[in-house]
């Protein structure tokens, strides 16, 4: 599996922003957007859409799937997300590992439309992979799933976790939408002596499991402290130990898509522009010495 | 390893993992919708964390619920939010999402029973017209989500040849009449401005009752109260033939001048003769 494609710089596209960006027209690499945002194909948002995605590569990224879900999906969702890529066309399309729906006393399933945390046990696993090809088998295509930020996690395991990606995309055929800044925040929440190191050390685990083919998409955002935690909330800038985190990502796997998310306290759309183009900075570098790689292995004779 | 969730008996292990999840997962969204948070963790659910550090990733998850919940139905439900002022509002909305936890992955869709919610809270029993307003901000939200009337030629056609009497008027997916004892159009057009005036709304209260009909205008939705008889003939339309519709018709309603307006403001989806309908019901006829 192999669904990559160029490994620009995108930004996610947000409502304040529409206009701004439709007006300027920005050079980017792709263009992100919330699935749910545009489940509804008869409003002006499906509108927007339609005009960006004709001059514009599409990620989908979903929030609401709950792929890790034990009770299994949510089929009008998923139908509601096949129709949107039908329409759509997407480049790339994504969800995230964790849980939502359960049942809860005599309401029945209750979505609690949130990104709840799973233990990376061998029954985590096997929910994952039936939820992952039921969505792989709608839309007839492979999906990214994200690792998460997690406030709560779980002493019982039967994997670390990038182990457990490396199982999830080997047995699903899916690929990995690795979140540099939930790393960052994870490691920061979980009180490690250098969280810089701990996320580091996540990525070399991860370069020995799993091919980097298998990275479709990377994540970049920036996180606060509220109330004694770190707060994966794409309120701010991408912190300097998290772009550190990412050239070290980009010397492991290579250039990837990479996305700049922000979804809070939105800045004016220059200031997630140069977001981005800090990342493609990064990203050509890491192109330029994949190319002197390249050619240093030809020249061996 | 495998720890804290209990473990099912008679259950093959791939399925026992599963199940076990299932069960962690349970807890936790119990944990997450309980009216007061857990001081520590069920010991079932197997976390880590501890203390104050469980106290605060719990909060972090409950808190991320609200503010969804706050967002979606500001969003939803404008009038009412100016109606009760952010504070109140955010205080019921919070109470909504605890007590009436959403069944669907999609926020554009939690507050379908938003109104039935506001008409059960005790302390708006002073402000009865809540539950109907929310119910135009509703209605008002749900038309934009509807297709677009598709009225064609052909209908039109229909309507000028055909007899009434074999013929149902449809009308456009998601506009709906809503009926209320309260003055609901005036009291929701007095709320689109920052400042309602006061008087006016005392005064509006005092008012009859109005049938608003809710319909979508391009890529907005809009509103307007209707006099008695076109919300009969609304009525009437729904609820058989174009031919009953007329047979009960208002002698001072002019339908001539509601049809005008209906394929101006795209209020008729389609015009179909019985027979399709028939042909439908029962494809063996």
């Amino acid at each position: 599996m192999n669904i990559q494609s160029t490994a620009r710089a995108g930004i996610g596209l947000r409502q304040p922003h529409y206009r701004a960006f439709r007006e300027g027209w920005p050079s980017v690499g792709f263009v992100e957007v919330h699935s749910e945002n545009f489940f509804n194909p008869h409003d002006a948002a499906a509108q927007v859409l339609a005009a960006v995605r004709a001059d514009y590569a599409v990620s989908l990224h979903g929030v609401g799937l709950a792929l890790g879900s034990a009770c299994g999906l949510d089929e009008d969702h998923l139908e509601h997300l096949a129709a949107l890529v039908a329409r759509c066309q997407p480049v790339r399309v994504s969800d995230h590992a964790c849980f939502a729906r359960a049942p809860l006393g005599d309401i029945g399933i209750v979505h609690a439309n949130d990104l709840l945390p799973v233990a990376f046990t061998r029954g985590a696993l096997e929910i994952f992979v039936a939820n992952v090809q039921r969505v792989q088998d709608r839309l007839q295509q492979p999906i990214l799933v994200e690792n998460l930020s997690s406030y709560l996690d779980f002493s019982e395991r039967d994997f670390n976790e990038p182990g457990f990606f490396a199982e999830l995309t080997r047995r699903s055929g899916c690929g990995l939408l690795l979140d540099i800044n939930n790393l960052m925040v994870n490691a920061l929440n979980a009180g490690t002596e250098d969280a810089q190191v701990t996320v580091c050390a996540w990525l070399d685990e991860l370069a020995h499991g799993m091919p980097a083919a298998a990275i479709g998409e990377i994540h970049l955002a920036g996180h606060s402290r509220q109330q004694g935690l770190i707060i994966d909330d794409h309120s701010c800038v991408v912190s300097a130990p998290v772009w550190q985190a990412y050239a070290y990502a980009l010397n492991l796997f290579g250039p990837l898509p990479t996305l700049i998310e922000w979804d809070t306290e939105l800045p004016e759309l220059e200031i997630l522009l140069g977001e981005a183009a800090k990342a493609q900075d990064l990203l050509d570098a890491a192109e330029a010495r994949r190319d002197v790689v390249a050619h240093a292995t030809e020249a061996v004779p | 390893m495998n720890r804290g969730v209990p473990t099912t008996p008679d259950v093959p292990p791939g399925a026992r993992a599963s199940q076990r999840e299932a069960i962690r997962q349970k807890i936790l969204l119990q944990a997450l919708f309980a009216p007061l948070p857990d001081a520590a963790p069920p010991a079932a659910l197997g976390v880590v964390q501890r203390g104050a550090r469980w106290t605060a990733g719990l909060a972090a998850y409950r808190a991320n619920g609200l503010e969804h919940a706050r967002i979606a139905l500001h969003a939803q439900f404008p009038t009412v939010l100016a109606m009760l002022g952010e504070e109140a509002f955010d205080a019921v909305a919070a109470r909504y999402w605890m007590t009436r936890p959403p069944r669907v992955g999609d926020l554009a869709h939690v507050g379908t029973d938003f109104p039935q919610c506001l008409e059960a809270q005790p302390e708006l029993v002073a402000w009865p017209w809540l539950g109907d307003s929310a119910r135009l901000d509703l209605a008002r939200w749900q038309v934009l989500f509807a297709a677009p009337a598709q009225l064609a030629a052909a209908d039109l056609q229909r309507l000028a040849t055909m007899d009434p009497a074999q013929l149902r008027v449809v009308l456009a997916a998601g506009s709906c009449l809503i009926d209320s004892r309260w003055p609901l159009h005036r009291l929701w057009w007095l709320h689109q401005t920052p400042q309602p005036d006061a008087d006016a709304l005392r005064a509006a209260l005092c008012g009859p009752g109005e049938a608003v009909w809710v319909w979508r205008e391009g890529m907005l939705a809009d509103c307007r109260a209707l006099p008695a008889a076109e919300a009969e003939w609304l009525r009437a339309l729904g609820a058989g033939t174009l031919g009953d519709a007329l047979q009960g018709l208002d002698a001072a309603f002019d339908v001539t001048a509601w049809l005008q307006q209906a394929v101006t403001h795209g209020w008729i989806d389609h015009v179909e003769p019985l027979s399709d309908v028939a042909c439908d019901a029962d494809p063996t006829t």
